[in-house]
């Protein structure tokens, strides 16, 4: 039976801010003792710097593309690896039960664990930007009205998409190798080195289903071509229906899950 | 087959006993998660697809001389015995040491190198065998077309490829371990050198600097050599100096392999504390 303590507001937002700052300093060890500073900063330019230059000996205004993708995809990258993985990596810990008899909300140390995921994201997301801009000569032409917009709805739908990960990975108790599954899905079909209307029609079908390719061109114009909200509304309309609808999903397959692995009790079994 | 029929009561009997008895738990762990037997051909084939239609919305058909899917199917198929490799082999002594194993392993009288090698034969046998299977059939389905004009150079090439793999993740065993990094380094590794190799973009196409790696890299002359022998028709004669280039390198890398493996089992004994993060 889950019982949960009614809390504040503010009790909770305590939670979220002293669930981050501990999380930041786990991440900050790990960052700079454990070397993962080199891999979060380099190895996404060595990602960007083969669809570049797949693109700088065809057609190189996909140049440009590939850099708002790969940038984009950080985001995505870490709404899979890490939302995606945080449930699951707490039980690993073995303090996810701890977590779930707290008496906070879960998404107050859900959104904490989260925000400081965001750290390494945009360390990641600029180190694109700026080798997009330094290495290939990338310039940017911002409608920031457009951007923000996209943004703050590309944002919400990778939260959504994230949560749904992390119920489904503490269900088979491997999100990890789901996480493996999921990412080179999203690569083909995400619109991350191509616009996804060029797919082929099968692959640009199931594309169609996922908010990326929508989030992402819609990154590209205003970004690139400081396209105004009406030039991209066409993209913008299903892409708030997922920022809208997948947070929902998310969160019912959390409550979901919480109630099937307490009548099973397998929360503890590896 | 039995090793005991092959080779009698020998070393090589017990290394071969070893190799395939750590081949065989490899396999069952790997077995055990249904999604991990998904998650390693699903990668190569959706990354072969995903670069196969950039270069193809770009409107490159033909890359380095060769055709995109052609090219890219070897690349991809290096890239899978590299990151095979690297995970198994490679990371065959870190993994005993981060489950607590290791210094049972020094203690037992079992070979080292027997161990690292059984880590890359399971491997080899329930991760990049399947793959390659579903590769193949990709580019029965895309419909490459082969320009073999010497079944041995096909051979030795696709041996070669092998060994360049096999010798690289021996290296990386003790020099994981050593380092106390094993994780980010192998993270690290994995987009260089796909880069760098010319497993997916042509090594031409770089900037003249980073063209160097590949020259020294043993797996890119294995791509390479493939490439032209499964593609363009080349003969032993004509891919001799990649083979070369792969005996020597490798020959390189196993001995410093070897060293760096009698070092991580001295700095056990000497009670250097292998166990600490």
């Amino acid at each position: 039976m889950r019982e949960m303590v009614p809390s504040s507001i503010t009790n909770n937002l305590r939670i979220t801010l002293a669930a981050m700052m501990i999380m930041l300093q786990d991440r900050w060890f790990i960052m700079m003792r454990g070397g993962f500073i080199v891999l979060w900063t380099i190895r996404p330019i060595f990602e960007l710097a083969i669809a570049a230059l797949i693109h700088a000996s065809g057609r190189t205004e996909l140049v440009s593309y590939a850099v708002v993708g790969i940038t984009a995809n950080a985001f995505i990258f870490s709404s899979i690896f890490w939302v995606g993985e945080l449930l699951d990596r707490e039980r690993m810990r073995g303090t996810l039960p701890a977590l779930f008899l707290s008496p906070g909300a879960r998404a107050s140390w859900l959104g904490g664990f989260t925000l400081a995921g965001a750290a390494e994201t945009l360390l990641s997301a600029a180190v694109v930007l700026t080798s997009g801009i330094l290495l290939f000569g990338v310039s940017f032409n911002v409608a920031w009205g457009s951007f923000l917009v996209v943004s703050v709805l590309f944002l919400l739908s990778l939260l959504g998409l994230g949560l749904m990960l992390g119920a489904v990975g503490l269900l088979v108790k491997q999100s990890n190798g789901l996480s493996n599954v999921a990412a080179p899905v999203v690569m083909l079909l995400g619109g991350i080195y191509f616009p996804v209307s060029e797919l082929p029609d099968a692959l640009l079908i199931i594309a169609r289903m996922l908010p990326l390719g929508y989030a992402i061109e819609a990154l590209a114009l205003s970004t690139l071509s400081a396209a105004p909200l009406s030039e991209i509304g066409h993209l913008i309309l299903p892409l708030a229906g997922f920022a809208i609808g997948l947070p929902v999903i998310g969160y019912l397959s959390i409550r979901w899950i919480d109630h099937v692995i307490r009548k099973q009790g397998t929360l503890d079994l590896y | 087959m039995n090793p005991v029929l092959l080779f009698g009561d020998s070393h090589v009997r017990r290394f071969c006993s070893v190799l395939s008895g750590t081949a065989h738990r490899y396999i069952q762990r790997q077995a055990a998660y249904a999604i991990e037997l998904l998650r390693w051909p699903l990668f190569p084939i959706l990354y072969f697809l995903a670069l196969y239609l950039t270069y193809s919305v770009s409107g490159r058909e033909v890359v380095s001389g060769y055709p995109v899917s052609g090219f890219l199917l070897i690349g991809v198929l290096g890239m899978v015995l590299w990151s095979s490799n690297l995970w198994a082999s490679g990371y065959a002594i870190e993994f005993e040491r981060r489950e607590g194993t290791l210094q049972t392993l020094f203690l037992s009288p079992a070979s080292r190198s027997a161990v690292v090698l059984g880590y890359g034969a399971g491997s080899l046998l329930i991760m990049v065998g399947p793959t390659a299977v579903v590769l193949v059939s990709i580019s029965l389905l895309l419909r490459i077309e082969l320009a073999v004009a010497s079944l041995p150079a096909v051979a030795l090439s696709i041996a070669g490829m092998f060994l360049a793999a096999v010798s690289l993740g021996y290296v990386l065993a003790g020099f994981f371990v050593l380092t106390r990094r094993a994780n980010v380094i192998a993270n690290f590794l994995q987009s260089p050198v796909l880069l760098l190799s010319g497993a997916v973009l042509p090594v031409q196409e770089l900037p003249h600097a980073l063209q160097q790696f590949a020259r020294v890299f043993p797996l890119s002359h294995g791509m390479d050599a493939v490439r032209e022998s499964l593609l363009a028709g080349a003969t032993v004669g004509d891919v001799q100096g990649h083979l070369l280039g792969i005996l020597v390198t490798s020959a390189g890398l196993v001995a410093i392999g070897w060293l760096l493996l009698r070092r991580v089992e001295r700095n056990a004994r000497d009670g250097a504390e292998l166990d600490y993060e």
